[in-house]
């Protein structure tokens, strides 16, 4: 039964840090990148066939993440979500990493479609996606450093802490 | 006799009667009016239609950037190291959230 745990946290792990990566890779990167490539004119090879691949695997990693966090909790999920028996730490980890699946899922995604072009949306309506999507994303970027300091030194390390 | 504060929830336009101060908080308090503070997280502001711009700030959805105090509010998820201050700060908040939970 040990194996459950075992390959959820390597998997938890992997996809993680696929997901954390990606969104860095969106925020350090791919914003900077796009509007100097926006203003002399070369921006189509990013939008057309970087963006779509980038989130495509961005937004799945991020279920992936959550599914084997799930399952690395165990029959402690109830405990970590309601922040009790010891669990407070990696349950704030845990609340972060479920508001930051829900900005992934219901803000980034369907703003991202409208700005791709992947669904109809009106220029206005483009100029408000993108805002809504980018304030998503920097949002998740805050999230994720308290999120990584409750799921990595917050949880191994409770003692040094006093967690 | 009419609160100090009534006009939060007014809208008014120029040549409307002159306000008292937020910043001086309530009668008798030495501290600023605590709605005063709340205006620097609302990036949405009309300079033109409102003769109090902090206060303004809180009830007007025009879209442009919040001001405080004569200056204009940026908001620090704008910016990449605004947005990693944002997170640290947030860390430490909930460090000690978590450190006052009963095991």
């Amino acid at each position: 039964m040990d194996y459950v745990p075992a390959l959820a946290r390597w998997l938890h792990f992997m996809a993680g840090v696929m997901w954390i990566g990606l969104l860095y890779y969106f925020n350090f990167v791919q914003v900077a990148a796009l509007k100097a490539a926006t203003a002399d004119g070369t921006n189509a090879g990013i939008v057309k066939h970087v963006a779509p691949r980038a989130l495509l695997f961005f937004r799945w990693s991020a279920v992936v993440t959550w599914l084997a966090g799930a399952a690395l909790l165990g029959n402690q999920f109830v405990d970590a979500f309601t922040l009790r028996h010891g669990m407070a730490g990696i349950g704030v980890g845990a609340w972060i990493g479920t508001i930051m699946l829900f900005n992934v899922w219901a803000l980034i995604w369907p703003n991202q479609q409208k700005i791709l072009g992947m669904k109809p949306a009106t220029d206005e309506e483009k100029a408000k996606a993108r805002r809504v999507a980018f304030l998503a994303s920097r949002t998740n970027t805050a999230l994720s450093i308290p999120l990584l300091f409750f799921m990595a030194g917050g949880w191994s390390h409770r003692a040094v802490f006093g967690l | 006799m009419e609160s100090p504060f009534d006009y939060r929830w007014t809208e008014r336009g120029k040549g409307a009667p002159a306000l008292p101060s937020p910043a001086a908080g309530l009668p008798g308090s030495r501290w600023p009016d605590p709605l005063l503070l709340a205006t620097i997280v609302d990036d949405s502001f009309d300079a033109l239609k409102f003769p109090y711009r902090p206060v303004a700030a809180l009830s007007s959805r025009s879209g442009g950037p919040a001001t405080i105090m004569g200056g204009t509010m940026k908001n620090p998820l704008d910016s990449l190291w605004g947005t990693i201050i944002c997170g640290l700060v947030l860390t430490a908040i909930l460090y000690y959230v978590v450190k006052s939970i009963p095991l």
